[in-house]
């Protein structure tokens, strides 16, 4: 029997009463679908949404449309990672579990060829008969960094340690542990034109900034998404997504995500081939492609109009770009329009102290995509353990700016060259973002 | 959820009041559309929920008030160690910690919203929190779960066959209702066929009828309908018959 919800009092109301306390903050902002979409659009968006939140469960469950998670995976809801959409953040100490990361794992090659036991990613859990592979710990060294008006900064830097090992040593490895980016506006990012990036990445720039599209695979597609843009388009990197975080399969990835050296993974029950269909993988994309990015705030604020000129000036907006605009798209709502993402979707080389050392397509070990910034004002009261940068090592905003080197190098000085309500100025421009 | 109106209002009266609540309701699926999306977004004035749902999505700045009623139910979360834990000892701590003050202070983080169940805690929150220690005080929780349990299910079809399935029809037929009488014609008989149950409280109660139904809960496989649900469809639909032809003689 389908049991339905009872919603009462079907009124047609002028104007609702708003109830809500001035100073709740809205931390749902992430979750809000693009103005415009129709009533089909909606029920489609929103059938997407409880993928999205949905926990998977163990096969065989009586609830057969959302079971198969594992046998090895990290978590059991996309949101787990992305918590109201937003991000993740890094373990406090080793003694702390990874909530809203991961890590990924491979042998020297290209494209990352996945270790032979443990494959690309640590799966931390596993279902019951099946071992999760282990755990990774996080151990935190500090230093300190002092700008140029004597202010002093912690830094964070991760070490990670793996332990619990359930399959043996893991042996020489390339590592990468990153947190869960946050995910509203993607659609837009999506429909960005591969020309488009090309260009962006031909136009000469300052301060020693260049800005590289990764390629992937024969056709060398133009990649966009992921930290290192390893993968082309978001219908991908969601099934990629319920691959690798939760062992789902889908049309994209038929298999279960087991290595040869996992017999216990290998022979566990499914639930359904595929576990997530066409349909319900259309659904969750329509959902990720159509959530509206954040809308700007506190646009008129003297501090904020002043960040955003010294944005510009210290040479943050060479890679953080302000504006792009979508290319031919199916969606109505997606279909040739500019939008604000602050971010470039280029791989650029940030220096040897945001390394991971492990090259994935034609990004090298050096390099990241650009982080979009748009939303990044209200991550920190989505979740208050957040974590900016890919690791998720810097707990603040101005940490994750004074991180930057290699090509941002000469923003970063800038900055801490800037005096304190100058700095100021720029953290409230990205406060509004 | 139904059980507490049938509880606090009584079988037949409880019903009625269904009724009427749900002819003037909008149903929604379940992995669709939030009640609090709905009343947020101005569809609906009113919606009926689970306090946390509601209190949780205030908390993350939903415009939205939520009003426990006068008479309403717990239903209790529990915690347990299971017999063959491979860690006992963390697990008896991690059971201790969640029962602890601190523990159940975290319960009112704004995504969880859900109620401590010490009463110390509730000294230390705001004033305007529901305190269900106070609401049993003052005989608001008096729901009785030993009789709610195990006829769950069968409430749950009753509610399928009375007021989900003939959904439209039975909001045309209440709207025809509401206008007859502002017309100031009699309707009695008609409100007496469209809220009356299609069966008792003592066959509701009965064990062989629960262990019919069986256990049909969320999520469950879709199951063919019992010879029991199939008499209270048509029950329900020679009702609403009798109430449509008396309807059409009032010229409503
Ligand atoms: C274990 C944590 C975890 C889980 C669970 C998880 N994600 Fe992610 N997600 C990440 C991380 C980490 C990244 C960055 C991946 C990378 O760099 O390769 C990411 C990236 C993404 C991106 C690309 C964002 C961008 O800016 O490029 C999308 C879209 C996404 N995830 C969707 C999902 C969906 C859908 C699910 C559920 C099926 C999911 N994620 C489950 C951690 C997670
Ligand atoms: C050379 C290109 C480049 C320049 C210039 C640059 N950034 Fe970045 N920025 C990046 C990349 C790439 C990342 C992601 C690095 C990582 O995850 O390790 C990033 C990350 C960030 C983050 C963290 C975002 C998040 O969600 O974790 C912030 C904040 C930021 N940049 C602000 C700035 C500011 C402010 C400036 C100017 C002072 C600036 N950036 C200049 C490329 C650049």
């Amino acid at each position: 029997m389908k049991i339905r919800l009872l919603l009462a009092g079907a009124l047609l109301l002028a104007a609702l009463p708003g109830f809500a306390e001035p100073s709740t903050v809205d931390r749902d902002i992430l979750t809000r679908p693009l103005p415009g979409l129709n009533d089909e659009e909606l029920q489609r968006f929103l059938r997407g949404r409880s993928l999205f939140r949905q926990s998977w469960v163990i096969a065989p469950a009586s609830d057969t449309e959302v079971d198969g998670l594992g046998p090895l995976y990290n978590r059991i809801a996309c949101i787990s990672c992305h918590p109201r959409n937003g991000r993740g953040g890094a373990p406090s100490g080793p003694q702390e579990r990874m909530q809203s990361m991961l890590v990924r794992l491979s042998v020297p090659g290209s494209p990352p060829r996945p270790h032979p036991v443990y494959g690309d990613q640590l799966n931390e859990e596993g279902i019951p008969g099946v071992a999760g592979e282990g755990r990774a710990e996080v151990h935190w060294q500090t230093q300190n960094m002092t700008l140029a008006d004597g202010h002093v900064v912690e830094l964070r830097i991760p070490e990670l340690r793996f332990v619990e090992l359930a399959y043996g040593n893991i042996g020489p490895v390339l590592v990468s542990p990153r947190v869960g980016p946050h995910v509203a506006g993607l659609g837009l990012l999506n429909a960005v034109d591969a020309r488009t990036l090309a260009a962006l990445a031909r136009e000469p720039k300052t301060d020693g900034v260049t800005g590289q599209v990764n390629r992937l695979g024969r056709q060398r597609l133009a990649g966009r998404f992921g930290l290192k843009a390893n993968t082309a388009d978001l219908r991908g990197q969601i099934a990629g997504a319920f691959h690798g975080d939760m062992s789902i399969t889908s049309p994209l990835f038929p298999r279960e995500n087991c290595t040869p050296a996992q017999p216990a993974c290998r022979k566990a029950p499914n639930g359904g081939q595929p576990e997530l269909s066409a349909g319900q993988l259309d659904d969750i994309t329509f959902y990720v492609a159509h959530l509206a990015p954040p809308p700007r705030r506190n646009t008129e604020v003297p501090e904020v109009k002043r960040g955003e000129t010294l944005f510009t000036a210290f040479g943050c907006a060479a890679c953080h770009r302000p504006t792009l605009h979508t290319g031919k798209s199916p969606h109505r709502l997606l279909d040739r329009r500019p939008f604000s993402p602050y971010t470039d979707l280029l791989l650029h080389d940030m220096g040897p102290a945001l390394a991971d050392n492990r090259p994935d397509h034609a990004a090298s070990g050096r390099q990241w995509r650009t982080a979009p910034l748009w939303g990044i004002g209200m991550l920190a009261a989505i979740n208050e353990n957040v974590g900016f940068l890919h690791d998720g090592r810097a707990r603040t905003i101005e940490e994750a700016i004074l991180w930057h080197g290699g090509e941002g190098e000469a923003a970063r000085r800038r900055y801490s060259e800037a005096d304190a309500a100058t700095r100021r100025d720029l953290i409230e421009f990205l406060n509004s973002l | 959820m139904i059980d507490i109106v049938l509880q606090a209002w009584g079988w037949e009266r409880g019903w009625a009041l269904w009724s009427e609540i749900a002819a003037n309701a909008v149903l929604i699926d379940r992995g669709s559309t939030f009640v609090t999306d709905e009343i947020v977004a101005g569809r609906s004035a009113v919606g009926i929920s689970i306090d946390f749902f509601v209190n949780s999505a205030i908390a993350n700045g939903a415009s939205l008030d939520f009003i426990y009623p006068a008479h309403t139910g717990l239903n209790p979360a529990h915690i347990a160690v299971t017999r063959d834990s491979g860690n006992p000892a963390g697990a008896a701590a991690f059971a201790g910690f969640i029962l602890s003050p601190a523990g159940q202070s975290l319960l009112t983080h704004p995504d969880i919203r859900r109620l401590p169940v010490r009463p110390d805690v509730y000294n230390e929150l705001p004033g305007k929190q529901y305190n269900p220690f106070a609401a049993a005080a003052n005989g608001g929780l008096q729901f009785d779960s030993d009789t709610a349990r195990p006829r769950l299910a069968t409430l749950a079809a009753v509610f399928q066959q009375m007021l989900v399935e003939p959904h439209d029809e039975l909001r045309e037929l209440w709207q025809r209702v509401r206008q007859a009488e502002a017309a100031g014609q009699p309707t009695g008989t008609i409100r007496e066929l469209l809220t009356r149950p299609p069966l008792d409280e003592a066959a509701a109660n009965s064990p062989e009828l629960q262990r019919l139904i069986g256990l049909r809960l969320e999520g469950g496989r879709e199951a063919a309908l019992t010879h029991a649900e199939l008499t209270w469809r048509d029950r329900c639909t020679q009702q609403r018959r009798q109430a449509a032809q008396l309807l059409g003689a009032l010229k409503a």
